[in-house]
Protein backbone atom coordinates (compact mmCIF):
# COMPACT_ATOMS: atom_id res chain seq x y z
CA UNK A 1 0.00 0.00 0.00
CA UNK A 2 1.69 3.19 -0.88
CA UNK A 3 1.94 5.85 1.84
CA UNK A 4 -0.90 8.88 1.20
CA UNK A 5 0.88 11.02 3.62
CA UNK A 6 4.31 12.43 3.06
CA UNK A 7 6.68 15.17 4.60
CA UNK A 8 7.88 18.73 3.56
CA UNK A 9 10.75 20.42 5.59
CA UNK A 10 10.95 24.72 5.44
CA UNK A 11 14.03 25.76 5.63
CA UNK A 12 14.95 29.26 7.43
CA UNK A 13 15.84 31.13 3.79
CA UNK A 14 12.34 29.95 2.51
CA UNK A 15 13.33 26.08 0.49
CA UNK A 16 11.16 23.41 1.05
CA UNK A 17 11.95 20.03 0.54
CA UNK A 18 9.37 17.29 -0.24
CA UNK A 19 10.16 13.68 2.00
CA UNK A 20 8.93 11.90 -2.03
CA UNK A 21 11.74 13.43 -3.37
CA UNK A 22 14.40 13.88 -0.41
CA UNK A 23 15.70 11.50 2.07
CA UNK A 24 15.10 12.42 5.77
CA UNK A 25 19.01 11.98 6.35
CA UNK A 26 19.71 14.54 3.92
CA UNK A 27 17.98 17.51 5.34
CA UNK A 28 20.16 20.55 6.84
CA UNK A 29 19.30 20.37 10.73
CA UNK A 30 20.82 23.66 11.29
CA UNK A 31 18.41 25.34 8.54
CA UNK A 32 15.30 23.44 9.63
CA UNK A 33 12.79 25.47 10.81
CA UNK A 34 9.53 23.66 10.29
CA UNK A 35 8.68 20.62 9.52
CA UNK A 36 4.98 19.46 8.20
CA UNK A 37 3.25 16.44 7.55
CA UNK A 38 0.91 16.51 4.39
CA UNK A 39 -2.27 14.19 3.88
CA UNK A 40 -2.72 15.28 0.04
CA UNK A 41 -2.66 18.49 0.14
CA UNK A 42 -3.71 18.99 3.37
CA UNK A 43 -0.90 19.76 6.23
CA UNK A 44 -2.44 17.90 9.10
CA UNK A 45 0.83 18.30 11.80
CA UNK A 46 3.43 21.05 11.56
CA UNK A 47 6.42 20.34 13.93
CA UNK A 48 8.25 23.86 14.92
CA UNK A 49 11.88 23.24 15.42
CA UNK A 50 13.25 26.36 17.86
CA UNK A 51 14.97 26.08 21.35
CA UNK A 52 17.55 23.58 19.64
CA UNK A 53 14.85 20.91 19.43
CA UNK A 54 15.91 18.07 16.73
CA UNK A 55 14.06 16.48 14.24
CA UNK A 56 12.71 13.29 14.66
CA UNK A 57 11.02 11.52 12.31
CA UNK A 58 9.99 7.70 11.09
CA UNK A 59 7.25 5.75 9.29
CA UNK A 60 6.62 2.78 10.97
CA UNK A 61 5.50 0.15 9.30
CA UNK A 62 3.32 -2.39 11.02
CA UNK A 63 3.30 -5.47 8.82
CA UNK A 64 1.20 -8.81 9.36
CA UNK A 65 1.75 -12.21 8.21
CA UNK A 66 -1.38 -12.15 6.18
CA UNK A 67 0.13 -9.13 3.83
CA UNK A 68 -1.56 -5.79 5.28
CA UNK A 69 0.63 -3.12 5.91
CA UNK A 70 -0.35 -0.06 7.99
CA UNK A 71 2.04 3.22 8.25
CA UNK A 72 2.13 5.72 11.30
CA UNK A 73 3.82 8.53 10.93
CA UNK A 74 6.00 9.16 13.86
CA UNK A 75 7.08 12.96 13.93
CA UNK A 76 8.04 15.32 17.04
CA UNK A 77 11.68 16.64 18.70
CA UNK A 78 14.17 15.47 20.66
CA UNK A 79 16.10 18.11 22.88
CA UNK A 80 19.23 17.18 25.51
CA UNK A 81 17.93 18.28 28.66
CA UNK A 82 21.30 17.71 31.44
CA UNK A 83 21.86 13.82 30.96
CA UNK A 84 18.73 13.05 29.28
CA UNK A 85 17.00 13.23 26.01
CA UNK A 86 13.48 14.76 25.98
CA UNK A 87 11.27 13.72 23.42
CA UNK A 88 8.10 15.20 22.18
CA UNK A 89 6.02 12.83 19.07
CA UNK A 90 2.72 12.77 17.71
CA UNK A 91 1.28 9.63 15.42
CA UNK A 92 -0.17 10.04 12.63
CA UNK A 93 -2.05 7.45 10.70
CA UNK A 94 -2.68 7.19 6.74
CA UNK A 95 -5.97 8.96 7.41
CA UNK A 96 -5.03 12.18 9.64
CA UNK A 97 -5.90 10.94 13.06
CA UNK A 98 -3.22 12.06 15.41
CA UNK A 99 -2.22 11.37 18.50
CA UNK A 100 0.18 12.96 20.57
CA UNK A 101 2.33 11.54 23.19
CA UNK A 102 5.61 11.80 25.73
CA UNK A 103 8.90 9.99 25.76
CA UNK A 104 7.57 6.55 25.88
CA UNK A 105 8.00 5.50 22.32
CA UNK A 106 11.49 3.35 22.50
CA UNK A 107 12.53 4.53 18.86
CA UNK A 108 16.53 4.48 18.27
CA UNK A 109 17.28 7.70 18.06
CA UNK A 110 20.10 8.84 15.57
CA UNK A 111 23.29 10.44 16.19
CA UNK A 112 21.85 13.30 14.07
CA UNK A 113 19.03 14.02 16.13
CA UNK A 114 21.17 13.78 19.19
CA UNK A 115 23.11 16.89 17.61
CA UNK A 116 26.05 14.32 17.89
CA UNK B 1 11.27 5.33 -1.93
CA UNK B 2 9.50 3.17 0.91
CA UNK B 3 11.04 0.00 1.38
CA UNK B 4 9.44 -3.40 0.25
CA UNK B 5 9.43 -6.14 2.45
CA UNK B 6 8.49 -9.76 2.70
CA UNK B 7 8.52 -12.26 5.30
CA UNK B 8 10.31 -16.13 3.81
CA UNK B 9 10.00 -19.08 6.28
CA UNK B 10 13.38 -20.63 5.71
CA UNK B 11 13.29 -24.28 5.74
CA UNK B 12 15.96 -27.16 4.31
CA UNK B 13 19.59 -27.32 5.65
CA UNK B 14 21.75 -24.50 6.58
CA UNK B 15 24.04 -24.92 3.91
CA UNK B 16 21.81 -24.10 1.46
CA UNK B 17 18.78 -22.98 2.80
CA UNK B 18 14.78 -22.71 0.75
CA UNK B 19 13.24 -19.45 1.57
CA UNK B 20 9.88 -19.01 0.71
CA UNK B 21 7.83 -15.88 0.61
CA UNK B 22 4.50 -16.74 2.79
CA UNK B 23 3.20 -13.00 2.96
CA UNK B 24 -0.26 -12.62 1.58
CA UNK B 25 -1.35 -16.14 3.14
CA UNK B 26 -1.75 -18.72 5.40
CA UNK B 27 1.55 -20.52 6.45
CA UNK B 28 0.73 -24.22 8.01
CA UNK B 29 3.01 -26.07 11.08
CA UNK B 30 3.63 -29.01 11.18
CA UNK B 31 5.63 -32.12 12.22
CA UNK B 32 7.94 -31.64 8.73
CA UNK B 33 10.57 -29.46 7.65
CA UNK B 34 9.07 -27.75 3.99
CA UNK B 35 7.57 -24.48 3.02
CA UNK B 36 4.26 -25.70 2.15
CA UNK B 37 2.90 -29.00 3.94
CA UNK B 38 -0.59 -28.34 3.89
CA UNK B 39 -2.22 -31.03 5.73
CA UNK B 40 0.36 -33.95 4.87
CA UNK B 41 2.22 -34.38 8.17
CA UNK B 42 -0.16 -32.98 11.45
CA UNK B 43 1.17 -32.63 14.58
CA UNK B 44 -0.08 -35.75 16.33
CA UNK B 45 -2.70 -35.71 18.61
CA UNK B 46 -1.48 -36.51 22.46
CA UNK B 47 -3.05 -39.43 24.01
CA UNK B 48 -2.53 -39.39 27.59
CA UNK B 49 -2.34 -36.84 30.37
CA UNK B 50 1.10 -35.29 30.06
CA UNK B 51 1.57 -36.11 26.62
CA UNK B 52 2.94 -33.16 24.67
CA UNK B 53 3.14 -33.49 20.52
CA UNK B 54 5.47 -30.70 18.82
CA UNK B 55 5.82 -29.39 15.57
CA UNK B 56 8.90 -28.96 13.97
CA UNK B 57 10.59 -25.33 14.06
CA UNK B 58 9.41 -22.98 11.68
CA UNK B 59 11.98 -19.85 11.02
CA UNK B 60 10.49 -16.75 9.87
CA UNK B 61 12.41 -13.59 8.41
CA UNK B 62 12.35 -10.34 6.85
CA UNK B 63 13.82 -9.96 3.49
CA UNK B 64 13.71 -6.61 1.81
CA UNK B 65 12.97 -7.16 -2.14
CA UNK B 66 14.01 -2.98 -2.26
CA UNK B 67 15.83 -1.38 0.36
CA UNK B 68 15.05 2.06 2.12
CA UNK B 69 15.48 5.58 1.31
CA UNK B 70 17.36 5.65 4.61
CA UNK B 71 17.46 3.25 7.32
CA UNK B 72 15.01 0.84 8.59
CA UNK B 73 15.75 -0.24 12.34
CA UNK B 74 13.41 -0.60 15.78
CA UNK B 75 12.31 -4.11 14.25
CA UNK B 76 9.25 -5.78 16.42
CA UNK B 77 7.57 -8.76 16.27
CA UNK B 78 4.02 -9.76 18.04
CA UNK B 79 0.66 -10.85 18.17
CA UNK B 80 -2.63 -9.90 18.98
CA UNK B 81 -2.63 -11.37 22.57
CA UNK B 82 -5.65 -13.99 22.53
CA UNK B 83 -4.55 -18.09 21.62
CA UNK B 84 -7.42 -18.84 19.58
CA UNK B 85 -5.70 -22.34 18.35
CA UNK B 86 -7.96 -24.04 21.10
CA UNK B 87 -7.23 -26.21 24.51
CA UNK B 88 -3.66 -27.26 24.96
CA UNK B 89 -2.77 -26.03 21.79
CA UNK B 90 0.11 -23.28 22.49
CA UNK B 91 2.35 -21.08 20.41
CA UNK B 92 5.75 -20.42 21.62
CA UNK B 93 9.11 -18.84 20.10
CA UNK B 94 11.91 -16.62 20.33
CA UNK B 95 14.17 -14.44 18.33
CA UNK B 96 17.65 -16.39 16.87
CA UNK B 97 21.03 -15.14 15.30
CA UNK B 98 21.21 -17.81 13.18
CA UNK B 99 19.53 -20.38 11.01
CA UNK B 100 19.20 -23.66 12.38
CA UNK B 101 17.26 -26.86 10.22
CA UNK B 102 14.22 -28.10 12.25
CA UNK B 103 14.80 -31.65 13.47
CA UNK B 104 12.24 -34.28 14.62
CA UNK B 105 10.77 -37.36 13.46
CA UNK B 106 8.64 -36.62 9.86
CA UNK B 107 5.05 -37.00 10.71
CA UNK B 108 5.30 -37.76 14.61
CA UNK B 109 7.35 -35.21 16.54
CA UNK B 110 9.21 -32.35 16.52
CA UNK B 111 12.52 -31.61 18.35
CA UNK B 112 11.84 -29.57 21.75
CA UNK B 113 12.53 -25.62 20.88
CA UNK B 114 15.08 -24.45 23.59
CA UNK B 115 18.42 -23.06 23.62
CA UNK B 116 20.24 -26.37 24.34
CA UNK B 117 18.59 -28.19 20.99
CA UNK B 118 18.68 -24.99 19.03
CA UNK B 119 22.25 -23.22 18.78
CA UNK B 120 20.95 -19.74 17.34
CA UNK B 121 18.51 -18.99 19.62
CA UNK B 122 19.16 -15.65 21.57
CA UNK B 123 16.68 -16.48 24.47
CA UNK B 124 14.70 -19.38 26.05
CA UNK B 125 11.06 -19.63 23.83
CA UNK B 126 8.23 -17.75 24.95
CA UNK B 127 4.69 -17.99 24.34
CA UNK B 128 3.72 -15.67 21.23
CA UNK B 129 0.69 -14.11 22.97
CA UNK B 130 2.65 -12.66 25.35
CA UNK B 131 4.08 -10.11 22.68
CA UNK B 132 1.71 -7.72 22.10
CA UNK B 133 1.70 -4.40 20.55
CA UNK B 134 2.32 -2.62 24.25
CA UNK B 135 4.89 -5.13 25.03
CA UNK B 136 6.98 -6.14 21.25
CA UNK B 137 9.76 -8.40 21.29
CA UNK B 138 12.45 -6.74 20.25
CA UNK B 139 14.39 -7.92 17.07
CA UNK B 140 18.15 -6.70 16.46
CA UNK B 141 19.07 -5.54 13.41
CA UNK B 142 18.81 -2.95 10.72
CA UNK B 143 18.78 -1.83 6.95
CA UNK B 144 20.67 0.64 5.87
CA UNK B 145 19.76 2.70 2.66
CA UNK B 146 19.87 0.82 -1.09
CA UNK B 147 20.73 -2.32 0.84
CA UNK B 148 18.24 -5.00 -0.23
CA UNK B 149 18.27 -9.30 1.48
CA UNK B 150 17.07 -10.53 4.45
CA UNK B 151 17.37 -8.22 7.43
CA UNK B 152 16.99 -8.41 11.53
CA UNK B 153 16.60 -11.93 13.68
CA UNK B 154 14.93 -15.02 12.79
CA UNK B 155 12.23 -15.50 14.95
CA UNK B 156 11.73 -19.70 15.38
CA UNK B 157 7.97 -20.61 16.32
CA UNK B 158 7.17 -24.13 17.54
CA UNK B 159 3.48 -25.18 18.22
CA UNK B 160 2.70 -27.55 20.87
CA UNK B 161 -0.39 -29.69 21.75
CA UNK B 162 -0.26 -31.01 25.79
CA UNK B 163 -2.93 -33.64 26.24
CA UNK B 164 -6.44 -32.53 26.94
CA UNK B 165 -9.96 -34.38 27.41
CA UNK B 166 -11.12 -31.84 25.30
CA UNK B 167 -9.11 -31.88 22.19
CA UNK B 168 -10.32 -31.81 18.70
CA UNK B 169 -8.96 -33.45 15.67
CA UNK B 170 -8.51 -31.09 13.16
CA UNK B 171 -7.25 -27.89 12.00
CA UNK B 172 -6.58 -25.10 14.30
CA UNK B 173 -8.13 -21.93 13.29
CA UNK B 174 -5.55 -19.35 11.70
CA UNK B 175 -3.51 -16.84 13.16
CA UNK B 176 -1.83 -13.91 12.50
CA UNK B 177 1.74 -12.47 13.41
CA UNK B 178 3.17 -9.05 13.12
CA UNK B 179 6.39 -7.52 12.70
CA UNK B 180 6.72 -3.56 13.36
CA UNK B 181 9.84 -1.42 12.30
CA UNK B 182 10.71 1.92 11.53
CA UNK B 183 11.93 3.16 8.41
CA UNK B 184 13.12 7.18 6.80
Amino acid sequence: MSSKMHWKAVYDNGVILDGRKTAYEKLDRTKLIYFDLFRGTERVVRIALEDGRQLVYRRRVIFTSSGTERVIHVAGWVKKIGDEYVLSLCYADEYGNITFAGAFDDLVLRPEEKGE
Amino acid sequence: MAAKVQILRWTGPASSPTKTDITNGVTVISTSDVPNPGSATPIQMPMKPGDVRRSFWMTVRLHATQGPSGRIDNIKFFADGLNNFGPGVSLVAAPANSYVQARGVEGEDGVELSMTNHSGLAMDPQDVFSWTADNPLSLSGSLNSGQTGDFGQFVVLQMSVEYSPILEIGETPAEMFIFMWDET
